[in-house]
């Protein structure tokens, strides 16, 4: 039974880290050869996402394929950067200060020039009305959403409220 | 409402609420199980309360012997088959519980004869509710099939009791009955007294053959299948409103529950992945 069990574990975290890798390959075709860069990651529930997590398991994916990437924490409901710690080369953390669209201005300017791979944590377009801002700001969104949670209603209102402000929706990465 | 609704939606309804039905079908038909096993047992209790002492029995037996006039044969023995049936007819009468009731109650009280009488699975009658009609339960007369046999008894937990009953019925038939029929005399065969455990007594078929069509048994309150019943219809009944308010909430407030959901906006899903927990450290 307990070996069933650690199989099943075992299983599970290998899906995940195949989930993950297919979505940083996704990710860094998209900057390389699209040239796209910042990448917004959103989503239209207010909590129970990990939004958070999943943008830093992103990154540090982005980082085990060689590359380097910034990933500028937006979302001042959660203040999460204070206690991480990070055991990886390449891959760097950014938390606004002030929370304003042109402070994260600021910051894309210099990050840039770099030639890193810069993913912004967005908080839900329909919760916070600065995030609708912070996404014009990025050039692509990435919508995270999760099964059984994401309500339609709230979906097709963030997909409304972002194409009217000419955001452009690259995909969606969804939570089982 | 019916565009983003299918057994899939139904199904991660469920998966995201399974916790708390799970809680409320434990919750609930816990609750209500305990209450059934609980009547269950108040019920058994009760049957075997009165049940548990000896049921003292006084039998009497009677033949009918009919008046063959001259030139009458033996062809018409379908008719005498039918004479004890009239003496029985007579005892099943409001006339004979009235008789027996009148002079029972003069010679006890009427709690006495109430607490020392079963009056059929476990029912309580208090003396207030003693009447003529429950006289039934004490007094029973059968025809012998085939024969011309009456036999008639008397029970209850006194047998002083059951043999003063027993000396009413005899003086009904005498004095009452007797007379009125004039094809047949009855002949006194015999009288008995029994004392029954509560078990023989559950199995003994008091009633007539022909009425014996509910034979009492011992008292089946707390069987195995009546507290099965008691437990798996809660469960069964609670599960089924579960299912019920799922169904609805999957209808009324849709969810993304597929790939294909986002594909209405043309957005493709570039990934799916496990929903992943808080790790502190900068671990997966």
């Amino acid at each position: 039974m307990v070996g069933f069990y650690k199989r099943y574990i075992a299983r599970k975290q290998e899906r995940r880290k195949q989930g993950y890798k297919y979505i940083s390959n996704a990710i860094i075709k998209m900057c390389e050869e699209d040239n796209i860069s910042p990448i917004g990651i959103t989503s239209s529930i207010d909590k129970s996402t990990q939004k958070y997590d999943i943008c830093r398991n992103i990154c540090i994916e982005i980082c085990e394929n060689g590359r380097n990437v910034v990933l500028i924490n937006a979302d001042m409901r959660f203040n999460q950067s204070k206690n991480i710690k990070s055991y990886h080369e390449g891959f760097r953390e950014i938390s606004l200060v002030d929370f304003k669209v042109s402070e994260l201005r600021c910051i894309l300017k210099e990050e840039k020039d770099k030639g890193d791979i810069i993913i912004v944590n967005i908080p839900p377009v329909i919760v916070l009305a600065d995030a609708l801002e912070y996404a014009k700001v990025c050039e692509n969104i990435l919508l995270i959403e999760r099964y059984s949670y994401s309500k339609y209603k709230d979906y097709e209102k963030t997909i409304l409220l972002l194409k009217r402000s000419e955001v452009v929706i690259s995909g969606a990465i969804a939570c089982i | 409402m019916f565009e983003h609704f299918g057994l899939m939606d139904i199904w991660s309804t469920f998966k995201r609420y399974k916790w708390i039905v799970i809680l409320i079908i434990l919750g609930v038909s816990t609750v209500l199980s305990w209450k059934n096993i609980v009547n269950i047992g108040k019920d058994t209790e009760s049957v075997y309360m009165i049940n548990n002492a000896d049921v003292k029995v006084s039998s009497a037996s009677y033949y009918v012997e009919p008046l063959i006039e001259k030139g009458q044969g033996i062809n018409d023995s379908k008719f005498y088959r039918l004479i004890p049936e009239d003496y029985i007819a007579f005892f099943n009468t409001d006339f004979f519980n009235r008789y027996v009731y009148d002079r029972i109650t003069l010679a006890y009280e009427n709690s006495y004869i109430v607490s020392k009488i079963n009056f059929g699975e476990g029912i309580n009658i208090s003396s207030n509710k003693f009447t003529p009609e429950n006289v039934k339960e004490i007094c029973f007369i059968k025809n012998i099939k085939d024969t011309m046999m009456i036999s008639m008894l008397c029970r209850s937990y006194d047998e002083k009791l059951s043999e003063d009953i027993m000396k009413i019925c005899k003086d009904f038939i005498i004095s009452e009955v007797d007379d009125k029929i004039s094809f047949a005399n009855l002949k006194f065969a015999g009288q008995t007294r029994r004392s029954l455990s509560p078990a023989q007594a559950a199995m003994e078929d008091w009633k007539n053959e022909e009425e014996s069509s509910n034979i009492r048994t011992a008292p089946s309150k707390g069987t195995v299948f009546s507290v099965m019943k008691g437990i798996l219809i809660p469960i069964i009944g609670v599960s089924a409103l579960s299912i019920i308010v799922i169904i609805l909430i999957a209808m009324f407030n849709p969810t993304l529950n597929r790939e294909s959901d986002f594909c209405e906006y043309d957005i493709p899903v570039i990934g799916e992945i496990d929903y992943c927990t808080r790790k502190i450290g900068g671990e997966k």
